[in-house]
């Protein structure tokens, strides 16, 4: 339990994603990788900051954007798991022709240490034909198709697309496509994709990379909202089941709609939510109606204010703190870090107290810092780095995807982190 | 001469003894030393056919050196290659020389042979340097001229240092023509027979001869075709004392026997032979070498020699099943192979035909080759003959062996008994848990004692089956009425089996109510009019073993230290010093072993020595009590025939017993107690049954239904009753126990029972474990938010995973395993692998704990 908790002092990130880089010169080129700050991360790829993965450095390539991202990963892991996959389709346990494998292996596996597992993977990965499918379109089909497995289908994750053509592509595939992504999985249509959604778009368009809010500060309303709430005196009840709650005792979960004051304990709310959605058998909610303003909310933008709030004391504080100050104070902590000045350019805030709170938080907050300085770090040796890093931790998967990508075109090497979960 | 010493060095030259003399030599040493022993151990290796097929390879090989001999003589004598005529004689006078420095007595015989052979010699050299064709020619003319003076070079070719001197005359003369050699080797061979005679065996040569493994095996191939009546011809002499040393006494005796009677058998024995060439077919080609060509010249040492090849070849025959099986099989290649034989001997018969013989090794030979493998000494009728009369004995090697050697017996039913002392140490305590309902007795049965022995004895089922076990081992002593005494380890497991069944099925009979005081009691007052005078010996025998062995821990204080430290080398430990030391660790190690506490020891102790007691005699009694001693006799006769009654079902003899025993409670007048006694046997299934607790051993008597149906019908019926009430209980307990072991850990009995009850109930309608996952996480949330001893820092696993917390698998998993799925009642455990698919097919992020400690 103690352990377990070690994992547990991170508050969800706020922003965490995949992305889909391609090189504007040889169109062919792709690269696969995760990032809790794309912008920053797409500069290391262009050479603009140090750390750019080895395969995105040659210069016959750059610049590269980024065409897509998957966002909305609730942990880094998760983040890592959704790239591995994608990068690994054919030894992925989520990909339905392994699972298919999978299921036949279960039984042995099911007993056996954890381990194994993903030894098992890669042994049926191994026999199988890699690097049939290199192109865009691959990679989009099989983005499709994990959006639509069974682990990664219950993630809130959003899909941005930068690119018009990319777009297209995707939306032919997923009219060849038998199955549909589920409903909860949004597609944000960015950059110049064609804007036909847009009602429906609210704030979700940045037109550019640099623009992804990668901070809290598209809950730092939320958060001082629940904070205040929660901080009453007064007699606080759970909206479900009415009974008494305690701040400080019980994990306390707010809307997220400005005006709306309902909380309610965590287990009420999800099962509520369960019950609502007629999935009892789930154990987490994708999203549901608040008992009281009857608004559909989303349990990941409630989850992620909770984990920051009992988790990320210190960036509440400070979050706080600088909503009290008053937005008109200048962000001038804001590049304190040198984490920061790689993503300098894409931390733009359009607000200025967005700003502050962004730095307040690279500043302040251990957590978030540690991701930021991950990137920062990186120097010239960062991708040896890595790979020592890496692969004692990816033992189980298979090395020699290394060598079969060098040949092609896309680059599916690195992720952001230096630290893998295994866990396809 | 100068130029000939240097000949001779080179020809005597390691090189050249492996090609010409190892043959004859070869095969002495193999004979000698190897053969015996391997063969008597493996057994069917000899095999004539080997020999003669071997013989062929050697002719193709010895031809082969022989040119390559010439080869480097003629390089030595390229220097003075005009003088051929003088080389020749100079070579005769340095081989005279040489020979004597070396061998004692042969000079004489060299000279002898020497004026003889040259001229053969010359005339080959004068021929051509192509060994081949001349070689037939020479050969001839020399033998036919000089059969007898040609022995003499023989012998020295056969042996290294000598072939080095003969060689070196031939190959001064020979160098063209390697022929002359041969023809002085054949001579030579019968003098090696005479030299052994005189010298010994010379064993020191044979071993380097050894070295020169592969060239001997060619040599011995040469010279085969005589050797087929010699081996007839032999009667095993020193062959039978190895043999019979051994270890194989009994196969050996009556192989000798078989020798006699059947003359024809070895050819027989060469069939079977065949069937395993590859093993030492050299040797015996070699062998054979030799006694053919004794034949013609020396009677007495062909018939040594026969001799011990003989019982080398029943020996083998009669050993391994395999080869007598495939005997029959290679009835054809035998009648060739005789055919072949009749020409050979026919040879042998007639000088002329011994030239052939020897011709064949170098140039003849190749033409045989192609029958010699086909040589087979036996007619089909004779082998049929010797077939029917061998008695044929089917069953394993083991049982064979078993059966052959009453010390082997034993010592494998000792080293099974120590082996599974655990096992009877644990049905020791049994019964005094069933009976004095021992607290954690039946706990630390499974947590302390499981071991591999436990595991290993289990069923198919998951029942014991060392009841079964027991009797195999006994099978054999009992019927030797000696045998208890002399085996205490044996009985001591068998007692603590018996007297187990034997308490179990009284509880039964006399006391409903299992109440171990009371039936043990009863059982022991009769004991003195049951036993018999040796009855009661072995049963204080037994009494006092069982009190030593099993009640090892409180007893190790009177124990000598001599017992002491063997007590301490039995459980593995190196010797200690210090008596207090010694008795301490062994009760750590009883402790450790059988894990109930000291006290419950005791009586046990004593009630088993009792009931060992009453047992012991009792199946001693029933034995020979039984008036139908045709029946006993046929049990054991049946025990002896099958070996081993098999360990799990001793089912017929077992039943026999059963049956004698009702036989004998009749017929013998002796009172109930020996009834009881008789019964132990057949009822030793039924104990456990009564007393529906929670070992193993139970569970496995269960299986024993079938002595049961044998019993008296009164006694059926209760049984049964019993079985069917017990029956469910013991297979939960085995199939439930394993998993939790926590929860029976701390509790006694009765909760024991109920625990397992209840896992009994849920078994057959197995919730899916992934939804019982799910429903271990809603009841651990509930029970905190109920308990509201939770905070936000330590949130429950669904508040984790409502949070999208990562789920770290191996902490879950152990959660689960040891509180969640408790919380349910869920006793079955999850391994990581599932509950990852679970995860997985809830969306809930998982991974493995990364094995970086990063955070």
């Amino acid at each position: 339990m103690e352990d377990a908790e070690v994992d547990h002092t991170k508050p969800i990130p706020a922003f965490y994603c995949c992305y889909l880089l391609r090189s504007t010169k040889q169109r062919t080129s792709l690269y696969i990788g995760s990032t809790p700050h794309p912008a920053r991360r797409l500069a290391q790829h262009n050479g603009d900051s140090k750390g750019g993965a080895r395969k995105t450095a040659k210069d016959d390539k750059r610049p590269w954007e980024m065409v897509l991202l998957v966002e909305g990963f609730t942990s880094r892991v998760a983040a890592l798991q959704f790239e591995w996959a994608w990068q690994n389709p054919k030894m992925s346990s989520q990909h339905p022709a392994n699972r298919h494998q999978l299921e036949l292996g279960a039984g042995d596996e099911a007993q056996g240490t954890s381990g194994t597992h993903p030894n098992a993977d890669t042994g049926k990965a191994k026999h199988r034909g890699r690097g049939s499918r290199r192109s865009l379109k691959a990679h989009l089909e099989d983005l499709h198709l994990f959006l639509r497995s069974t682990y990664f289908s219950k993630w809130p994750l959003k899909v941005r697309f930068f690119n018009a053509d990319v777009y297209q592509l995707w939306t032919s595939w997923c009219d060849r496509v038998d199955s549909l992504l589920p409903d909860h999985v949004r597609i944000i249509l960015d950059g110049d994709c064609p804007n036909d959604r847009l009602p429906c778009q609210d704030d979700l368009r940045v037109q550019r990379v640099d623009h992804i809010k990668v901070d809290y500060s598209h809950i730092h309303d939320y958060v001082e909202k629940s904070h205040f709430l929660l901080d009453d005196p007064t007699d606080l009840r759970c909206n479900v089941c009415r009974a008494t709650i305690v701040p400080s005792e019980d994990l306390v979960v707010v809307c997220p709609k400005a005006n709306c004051y309902c909380i309610s304990h965590l287990l009420c709310l999800s099962s509520r939510f369960l019950d609502c959605a007629r999935e009892p058998d789930q154990l987490v909610p994708i999203d549901g109606n608040c008992p009281r303003c009857d608004q559909v909310i989303q349990w990941s933008t409630m989850m992620q204010e909770l984990s920051l709030r009992s988790r990320g004391c210190n960036e509440v504080q400070t979050i706080l703190r600088k909503a009290k100050k008053g937005r008109g104070r200048r962000p001038g902590a804001i590049h304190e870090t040198s984490a920061a000045d790689t993503g300098s350019n894409a931390v733009e805030a359009p607000s200025s107290r967005a700003a502050g709170v962004e730095s307040s938080t690279v500043g302040v907050s251990d957590n978030f810092d540690m991701d930021c300085r991950d990137d920062a770090s990186l120097d010239e040796n960062w991708t040896e780095s890595l790979d020592i890093d890496i692969e004692p931790d990816i033992l189980d998967r298979p090395r020699a995807h290394n060598a079969g990508t060098t040949r092609v075109e896309i680059v599916i090497d690195d992720s952001d982190c230096d630290e893998v979960e295994e866990l396809g | 001469m100068a130029t000939t010493a240097e000949v001779w060095v080179l020809s005597s030259s390691p090189e050249h003894n492996p090609v010409r003399t190892p043959a004859p030599p070869a095969y002495d040493p193999e004979k000698l030393f190897g053969l015996s022993p391997i063969d008597t151990s493996i057994t069917p290796i000899q095999s004539p056919s080997e020999l003669f097929e071997l013989p062929t390879h050697s002719r193709y090989f010895e031809v082969g050196k022989q040119a390559d001999e010439p080869r480097r003589k003629e390089v030595n004598k390229t220097p003075n290659p005009s003088t051929n005529d003088e080389s020749v004689v100079l070579a005769i006078d340095g081989e005279a020389v040489a020979d004597k420095p070396k061998r004692r007595g042969r000079p004489k015989k060299a000279l002898a042979k020497a004026p003889e052979e040259l001229e053969p010699i010359v005339a080959s050299k004068k021929k051509t340097a192509s060994k081949k064709s001349t070689t037939g020619v020479p050969k001839k003319r020399t033998e036919t001229t000089t059969k007898r003076t040609t022995p003499a070079n023989r012998t020295i070719s056969g042996r290294v240092s000598k072939a080095g001197s003969s060689q070196p005359k031939e190959a001064k003369v020979q160098d063209n023509c390697p022929s002359t050699p041969r023809a002085s080797s054949a001579p030579k061979e019968t003098k090696e027979a005479l030299d052994w005679e005189r010298d010994g065996l010379q064993l020191e040569q044979a071993m380097t001869r050894r070295l020169d493994w592969t060239p001997t095996q060619h040599k011995a191939k040469s010279i085969i075709g005589l050797d087929d009546k010699p081996g007839s011809n032999d009667s095993g002499s020193g062959f039978g004392n190895l043999l019979s040393e051994y270890g194989f006494n009994r196969t050996a005796t009556p192989a000798s026997d078989y020798v006699t009677s059947e003359d024809g058998g070895p050819t027989k024995r060469r069939r079977i032979e065949l069937v395993d060439p590859g093993i030492y077919p050299a040797v015996k080609q070699s062998a054979v070498d030799v006694n053919g060509k004794d034949n013609t010249g020396y009677g007495s040492q062909q018939s040594t020699l026969a001799a011990q090849k003989k019982p080398k070849k029943r020996v083998n025959k009669f050993t391994t099943l395999t080869a007598r099986v495939t005997a029959k099989y290679m009835s054809e290649s035998a009648e060739t192979s005789d055919n072949v034989d009749e020409e050979i001997e026919a040879a042998e018969e007639s000088l002329t035909t011994k030239s052939r013989s020897t011709k064949p090794k170098k140039k003849g030979q190749r033409s045989l080759k192609s029958r010699e493998p086909e040589f087979v000494v036996l007619s089909p009728e004779e082998a049929a003959k010797t077939l029917e009369d061998q008695e044929l004995i089917f069953g394993t090697c083991s049982q064979l062996e078993r059966e052959d050697s009453p010390t082997t017996i034993r010592e494998l039913q000792a080293a099974i008994c120590q082996s599974e002392l655990s096992m009877v140490s644990e049905d020791n305590s049994r019964p005094y848990q069933k009976l004095g309902k021992g607290t954690s007795s039946a706990v630390s049965r499974f947590t302390g004692s499981g071991n591999l022995w436990s595991v290993a004895s289990r069923d198919v089922d998951g029942s014991l089956m060392q009841v079964e076990v027991v009797d195999l081992v006994d099978s054999p002593d009992r019927s030797g009425s000696v045998a208890i005494c002399e085996q205490p380890s044996k009985d001591k497991a068998d007692t603590a089996i018996e007297c187990n069944d034997s308490r179990g099925s009284s509880i039964q009979r006399d006391a409903p109510e299992p109440e171990a005081a009371l039936a043990v009691s009863e059982e022991s007052t009769p004991l003195p009019t049951q036993n018999t005078q040796t009855a009661n010996k072995t049963a204080e025998n037994v009494a006092s073993q069982v009190s030593a062995s099993r009640t090892r821990m409180p007893n190790y204080r009177g124990f000598t230290d001599a017992r002491l430290s063997k007590q301490v080398a039995k459980y593995g430990f190196k010797p200690i010093r210090g008596r207090k030391k010694m008795i301490e660790l062994l009760q750590k190690c009883w402790e450790s072993q059988h894990g109930t506490s000291s006290e419950p020891n005791d009586e046990t102790i004593q009630q088993n020595s009792s009931a060992d007691s009453v047992t012991e005699p009792a199946s001693s009694q029933s034995k020979p009590s039984n008036k139908t001693t045709s029946k006993s006799t046929a049990r054991k006769t049946n025990a002896n025939t099958k070996g081993k009654p098999q360990s799990r079902t001793a089912t017929k003899p077992t039943a026999e017993d059963a049956t004698v025993v009702d036989t004998s409670k009749k017929s013998t007048s002796l009172p109930s107690s020996t009834s009881l006694g008789a019964t132990t046997r057949p009822i030793a299934g039924q104990t456990p049954r009564k007393t529906p607790t929670y070992s193993f051993a139970d569970v496995e008597e269960i299986e024993d239904s079938e002595d049961e149906a044998i019993l008296s019908p009164s006694r059926l019926q209760g049984q049964l009753f019993q079985h069917t009430s017990a029956i469910p209980k013991p297979s939960l307990s085995t199939s439930h126990v394993p998993s939790t072991p926590t929860r029976l850990t701390s509790k006694n009995i009765s909760t024991q029972t109920t625990a397992t009850s209840t896992a009994a109930e849920t078994p057959l309608p197995l919730p899916n474990l992934s939804n019982q996952i799910t429903a271990a996480i809603r009841a651990q949330s509930q029970s905190t938010t109920a308990a509201s001893t939770h905070k936000r820092s330590t949130p429950t696993w669904h508040e984790k995973i409502l949070m999208y917390d990562p789920i770290p698998l191996e902490d879950f998993t152990t959660w689960l395993n040891t509180e969640g799925l408790s919380l349910i009642n869920e006793d079955r455990e999850v391994g990581a692998g599932s509950v990852r698919r679970w995860c997985e097919s809830k969306g809930i992020c998982c991974c493995y704990r990364p094995r970086k400690k990063e955070n």
